[in-house]
């Protein structure tokens, strides 16, 4: 008879609405958001602890360095020993948003302040260096990431 | 700067308070279920990109309790699911990311941090021998890391970073359903309750007992809820009157 169970054992099924699928679909993705969250984070360098991807005490906090260099107009390079005042507060809300979020922020704003408030410059040069723990040789990796600027 | 952040923390506030009094009014809910939600995202906007991963786990769980109010939705199922899944995401995706880091096996991280003679971990860097600790001190000061490997030797201590690991991935499998939900949610909660507030992140381990609270029977949740809301209102208090002191020594 149509509509009727031969058995009378098994449960009605009813089947998932959009609801439903959009439901499992979220609860997937709390599951699948830790592995993205690492992929980024190797990429990108941005610091495994933060961005809720619950990798808080999964590795230690990656260390960053900063090396400014400046070219005069005979375009020869200067290490620049110490950041003047008028730069240091950029500098500093730039390292602090760069370890949050690595190289999706770019030193653009800082390398333009030194430019704008210096005519000899013609071009900064701005150097990081990630320290970043390597699990496979159990010690700390330094990445490189150069960005040059120059005057227009 | 300062005014600002000063500012928003008011209208959060606000916020939070006006959206507790919606909620117990019914034809408020949905007003209030918004307000405790924009308060939620006012302080995750203000905060970013320093958030910290607490916020994220308190601001899904607000937004997953407030969701079905704004909706005039009356299925709670799907939102305790979900509620669910979020918690014992949290737990897995800590191992989960605890295995792609590969700091656990031989107690790498561990070995990092009773280096750099973190003070937070001294209770498990009196787990590792005096000349193991020694030989790791001269790989680092707190500033500068040089040199390796970073590894632990000593058993108690690896043997506890091997575990953490283990469990975090094993426990939230448990949870889904059967006969051992109970006694691995029980298991999840004391692990990671004991982990966070050794580490002084007392707030993330208040966060996850609420949300873990919804895989106990109903009478344990209750239990559960009512601990966290004395432990808040305590610890709330105590760093008021830490900070008026603060205020009136200055």
């Amino acid at each position: 008879m149509p509509g009727v169970s031969v058995t009378g054992a098994s449960k009605p099924t009813r089947t998932p609405s959009r609801l439903d699928r959009a439901v499992r679909l979220i609860a997937a993705g709390f599951f699948v958001w830790p592995l993205v969250h690492y992929l980024l984070s190797e990429s990108l360098s941005f610091d495994p602890w933060k961005l809720g991807g619950w990798a808080m005490y999964a590795t230690p906090v990656p260390r960053l360095g900063i090396r400014i260099a400046v070219a005069g107009k005979a375009d020869e390079w200067s290490r620049l020993e110490q950041v003047p005042q008028y730069a240091t507060e950029e500098l500093q809300t730039f390292l602090r948003r760069r370890a949050m979020l690595g190289s999706w922020i770019e030193p653009r704003r800082l390398a333009q302040l030194l430019l704008a408030n210096d005519r000899k410059i013609t071009a900064v040069k701005i150097e990081f260096v990630a320290l970043r723990f390597d699990g496979g040789a159990r010690r700390f990796r330094s990445r490189t990431q150069e960005y040059t600027f120059r005057r227009e | 700067m300062r005014h600002e952040r000063v500012s928003i923390m008011a209208a959060a506030s606000a916020m939070t308070i006006a959206s507790l009094v919606f909620e117990a009014r019914h034809p408020g809910r949905r007003l209030g279920a918004g307000l405790g939600i924009g308060a939620v995202a006012l302080m995750m906007l203000w905060s970013f990109p320093e958030t910290p991963n607490h916020w994220y786990l308190l601001g899904a769980s607000i937004v997953l309790v407030g969701a079905p109010r704004l909706c005039q939705s009356t299925d709670a199922g799907r939102y305790t699911f979900l509620l669910r899944a979020l918690g014992a995401s949290v737990v897995f995706g800590s191992g989960a990311q605890k295995v792609m880091y590969g700091c656990y096996d031989h107690g790498e991280f561990l070995a990092v941090k009773v280096a750099t003679a973190e003070e937070r971990f001294g209770p498990f860097s009196a787990l590792v021998s005096a000349a193991e600790r020694e030989e790791l001190r001269s790989l680092a000061t707190p500033s500068v890391v040089v040199g390796g490997p970073f590894e632990i030797r000593s058993f108690w201590p690896l043997l506890a970073s091997r575990v953490t690991v283990t469990l975090e991935l094993l426990l939230p499998v448990l949870m889904r359903g059967g006969r051992f939900r109970t006694p691995a949610t029980g298991m999840a909660l004391g692990f990671l309750v004991a982990i966070q507030v050794l580490a002084r992140e007392v707030t993330f381990a208040l966060a996850m007992t609420c949300i873990l609270s919804l895989f106990f029977a109903p009478r344990t949740q209750r239990r559960l809820l009512l601990g966290v809301g004395v432990a808040s209102i305590t610890l709330g208090l105590v760093r008021l009157s830490r900070d008026a002191a603060n205020v009136l020594v200055n």
